[in-house]
């Protein structure tokens, strides 16, 4: 074997899943089809949720600073996200390029390779190990590894190769992307609707505007075709007015609202995260954001299978619950795809949802929607943070004061004793290799919901309680058996 | 009141239920009313059948719910055929089941009771507005003067037409065909979405089945016969139904159109002659019906002299707006509805929203009618102020009473529920068109006092005379000269 894993791909999502497996003590090589990054940058941002979820990592610091907006839209209604607690309408103006060189520098930094101008050619899953042929600046190379990850995009040649069935809805709309340098726009950063179409303008700095533009009635492109900014400036000028045509372009992309998700994210030893899973309508930074919580969520699981320490069947929860996440991406971007692009005729829709938004109850629901924030997997518990994402708050333990974040820096799963039990404690020993045990009170005045709490790796709560009943089935269900107290000495 | 001349008179074009309740609501403001009617006999074919919370009270409020029986109640409506739970803060809360051949029987015996005279075999062919009143000439050449006129003819109104009101709109893009049949047995359907269109079936207790379809992509168009009905109902089901025994077959689209203006001059229009509407869950009578109420006690008012006619356009300015939200959940609905596979995920999306109580209480009061609100300059802001009045109990000196109940006169109401009874005398001059009523009342609507229009809405909610008699002018004319010194009256 050459490595653990092979993930294809050194987007957002592969590189996630590589820290996150790095960290997890397995070796993982990164192939990527590009010799360079492209420097652009589709993604312009990442939601409320991803953002924790970096934070979780402790890499959010080496963004910088982020500016985070409270104020968003869902089908270009605008309304306040933080509606919802902890909830905001995401990181904004964070270039993809950005994104993608901080994960990577973390994700070096835990020990993963990435391996550039690698163009996966083949790929055989024997039931023992995945064997990867590439076409490399060496040459034809092949590479063997226990699992492969297909991170790989929209057009993910994993996907094909491994044979994913990749079923939805062809494209019925057309759209240009483009960063465009001299056009001197006003801002529209939630886009505007005209009687020929939707415009977006936002700036991002240095005289560059990012542009979106759908044009009532243009043909879907394929992503792969050539554009060129005279195209879109013409467009511009059809729906806005405006002449653009004496700027530039850095880029000019294409996309289409087609909306595809593959059936299964896992055939034998080969998986699928990100675009390659599904696509989608850009919406509110979510491809990308949802592309870094599906590797949060396989990476942890997938290094348990590769130490061999995993619980039968916990590699197949990885579809189980990211399969719904994904489909209910899918429902909501082509939901805000009708309402906000469609014509004349879903004004109504629009005015529908423009009273109904006017609620809390709508905002928290549709904010919870976009973010991730109301994600909730099914652990088998029935505590009301049970499947939750574990919301970030401060703790006070014996070594001062720390987070809920902070804590799951490390990757490990967390074990909260928020009440000095030690029956909690006593129950998670056979599992200290895998769970960390921290005794702590929180910091808020606000009583705790639970006194004891068991949080996966991924951040999301596996179980709680008010006494130890149930946990240590929590802790089988999720790390596996424990070791014996004398292979512990 | 002047005595009733011609000019007097109200004639009402078309005995539907909206012309049967509008005559009858005039007559009980003492307005003479002729209603005419193209049609020799009444129809027996039953199209809308449901009747929704707002209207059971206005029909309450008149006395008229016994005539309906003990109609099914269904708690569950829909929004755009996603199932809606329609329980609102209302005592009829829900969808009643009534054919339309029983609302308009009930409601034109009621008005013949009142007086009304209804003309039938009567087509209106020309409506000429001289300024002074309106000529009203028929089909065969007959004349018949008038006051005022309404037009309650219908969605191919002929008033609309030879008065040429603009009628702006969507026209319709989507034909749904419907019919009742009997001796068909297939499975209920509520706006079951199938690959090739929709499809709804509702047995009722005769044997006959009510079935209606829209295959997509069709477009607007006459209605098939029986046989094309049933080719059209396998391809979207698979089942067979051509040994049915059709009772009728229609066809409708899902046009959009409201009049720009409900009145122009002398000539007023409600219910489907105002706005075209797909008639899905009701909404179309219920909104026609209401349309009558607002309009029947105004009329009457500036007919018997007591209000300016100014009153009068308060009547297009309270229900046109009514009648455009009504119009665009409609809108919003026949696209749910009827639109393609591309409306799925928008439908999961509202399912899940109307998991939330304040999604579905707002979709349930709109859908019901129990939200709506007239705002007006100098109502005081109070909560009531332009809404329906929910029903109080009233414990009043002489015993015991509910708002419903003392509404039936057709009068105004002016509640005082002061300790000392202090505002009841403010409605003195009015006394012949306002009933003054101090008593308790449960549930304590947070005033002192409220005035309550003959249709059931609260012109004003307040403490103070002042701000009582303000109202009484406004919405009931000046007062008439009274003994000084009313009892109780505090300035």
């Amino acid at each position: 074997m050459d490595a653990d894993v092979i993930v294809v791909g050194a987007g957002p999502t592969g590189l996630m899943l590589a820290g996150e497996l790095g960290l997890a003590g397995v070796r993982v090589v990164v192939v990527e089809r590009l010799a360079e990054p492209t420097g652009q940058s589709r993604g312009l941002g990442f939601t409320a949720r991803a953002m924790e979820t970096f934070d979780q990592r402790g890499i959010l610091p080496l963004f910088g600073e982020l500016e985070t907006s409270p104020v968003g839209h869902f089908g270009g209604v605008r309304f306040d996200y933080s509606a919802l607690d902890d909830c905001h309408f995401g990181a904004r103006a964070v270039p993809q390029s950005q994104t993608e060189a901080v994960l990577e520098e973390w994700a070096g930094k835990v020990g993963a390779q990435v391996w550039r101008g690698w163009q996966v050619l083949d790929l055989v899953d024997d039931g023992e190990a995945v064997t990867v042929t590439a076409d490399t600046p060496e040459g034809a190379r092949t590479l063997r590894a226990a699992y492969l990850v297909g991170c790989d995009g929209g057009h993910s040649a994993v996907r094909r190769l491994a044979g994913f069935d990749f079923p939805g809805t062809p494209a019925t709309r057309g759209m240009y992307l483009a960063d465009v340098v001299g056009c001197d726009l006003r801002p529209r950063f939630l886009g505007e609707r005209l009687p020929h179409g939707m415009v977006m303008a936002a700036p991002l700095g240095r005289g560059v505007d990012r542009i979106i533009v759908c044009e009532h009635g243009t043909p879907p492109a394929d992503r792969a075709e050539q554009v060129d900014f005279a195209e879109v400036a013409a467009a511009w000028q059809r729906i806005t007015g405006e002449d653009i045509s004496g700027g530039r372009a850095d880029w000019v992309s294409s996309f289409t609202d087609a909306t595809r998700q593959a059936a299964e994210y896992r055939r034998g030893r080969v998986l699928l995260a990100g675009d390659a899973a599904h696509i989608h309508l850009p919406a509110g930074g979510q491809g990308l954001s949802t592309g870094v919580q599906d590797a949060v969520n396989l990476g942890w699981k997938l290094a348990a299978v590769v130490r061999g320490d995993a619980p039968n069947g916990l590699l197949d929860t990885y579809h189980r619950e990211r399969h719904p996440v994904g489909a209910r991406l899918l429902m909501n971007t082509r939901a805000q795809n009708l309402v906000f692009l469609g014509g004349e005729e879903a004004d109504p829709l629009r005015e529908l949802m423009t009273e109904l938004i006017a609620l809390d109850s709508t905002k928290r629901h549709l904010a919870g929607i976009v973010s991730g924030l109301d994600i909730r997997y099914d652990v088998a518990c029935d505590h009301p943070m049970a499947g939750l994402r574990i919301p970030p708050r401060a703790l006070r333990g014996a070594d001062g004061e720390t987070t809920t974040t902070e804590l799951l820096h490390a990757g490990t799963g967390v074990l909260l004793d928020l009440d000095d039990n030690a029956a909690v404690r006593a129950v998670a020993e056979g599992w200290g290799d895998r769970v960390r045990t921290v005794t702590a009170t929180p910091v808020s005045p606000s009583a705790p919901p639970a006194t004891a709490v068991l949080v996966r790796p991924d951040g999301y709560v596996a179980w709680a309680g008010e006494d130890v009943d149930g946990l240590s089935t929590a802790l089988l269900r999720w790390f596996g058996t424990p070791v014996t107290a004398a292979a512990r000495r | 009141m002047s005595a009733p001349g011609p000019d007097a008179r109200v004639v009402v074009v078309g005995a539907g239920p909206v012309g049967l309740m509008l005559a009858g609501e005039l007559r009980l403001g003492g307005a003479e009313v002729v209603v005419v009617e193209r049609r020799e006999t009444p129809t027996t074919e039953s199209r809308a059948s449901t009747l929704h919370a707002r209207t059971m009270e206005i029909f309450d409020s008149r006395g008229l719910l016994e005539g309906l029986g003990e109609p099914p109640h269904v708690p569950r409506g829909h929004f755009g055929g996603l199932p809606l739970d329609l329980t609102t803060p209302s005592r009829h809360a829900g969808q009643w089941k009534v054919p339309q051949a029983t609302t308009e029987r009930l409601l034109a015996e009621w008005a013949t009771g009142l007086g009304t005279e209804v003309r039938r075999g009567w087509a209106v062919r020309d409506v000429v507005d001289d300024g002074d009143g309106v000529l009203v000439v028929g089909g065969s050449g007959q004349r018949l003067r008038a006051g005022h006129v309404v037009a309650c003819d219908g969605q191919d109104s002929t008033v609309r037409e030879v008065v040429g009101a603009a009628f702006p709109g969507v026209p319709g893009s989507r034909r749904l065909v419907r019919a009742d049949v009997a001796g068909i047995d297939v499975p209920d359907r509520r706006f079951q979405r199938l690959d090739a269109g929709l499809a709804v079936a509702a047995r009722t207790g005769d044997g006959v089945t009510r079935v209606m379809a829209h295959e997509f992509g069709s477009a607007p168009g006459a209605a098939p016969d029986f046989a094309g009905f049933a080719a059209l109902w396998r391809r979207l089901t698979g089942e067979d139904i051509s040994g049915g025994d059709p009772l009728w077959v229609d066809a409708f689209s899902d046009r959009n159109r409201q009049m720009q203006r409900y009145r122009h001059g002398r000539v007023l229009f409600a219910g489907d002659a105002a706005h075209v509407q797909l008639p899905v869950g009701g909404q179309a009578l219920n909104l026609g019906l209401h349309d009558a109420v607002n309009l029947g006690w105004k009329l009457a008012a500036v007919v018997r002299g007591d209000a300016p006619d100014a009153l009068l356009d308060t009547y297009h300015d309270e229900r046109h707006p009514v009648g455009r939200r009504v119009l665009a959940n409609i809108r919003a609905q026949s696209l749910l509805l009827l639109g393609d596979r591309s409306v799925e995920p928008v439908r999961d999306l509202l399912a899940e929203l109307i998991t939330t109580e304040p999604v579905r209480a707002l979709l349930a009061g709109m859908i019901s009618g129990v939200d709506v609100r007239y705002p007006h300059d100098g109502d005081g802001g109070h909560p009531l102020s332009g809404a329906r009045l929910p029903e109080l109990a009233l414990a009043t000196a002489t015993g015991t009473a509910t708002t419903t109940t003392l509404l039936r006169t057709g009068r105004g109401l002016l509640l005082d529920l002061t300790d000392d009874g202090r505002l009841r005398g403010a409605a003195a001059p009015w006394a012949d068109r306002v009933t003054a009523v101090a008593g308790r009342a449960d549930p304590a609507p947070g005033a002192a006092g409220l005035l309550v229009r003959p249709d059931g809405h609260v012109a004003w909610a307040g403490d103070e005379a002042g701000g009582a008699r303000a109202a009484l002018v406004r919405w009931f004319g000046p007062g008439r000269p009274t003994a000084p010194h009313e009892p109780g009256e505090e300035v």
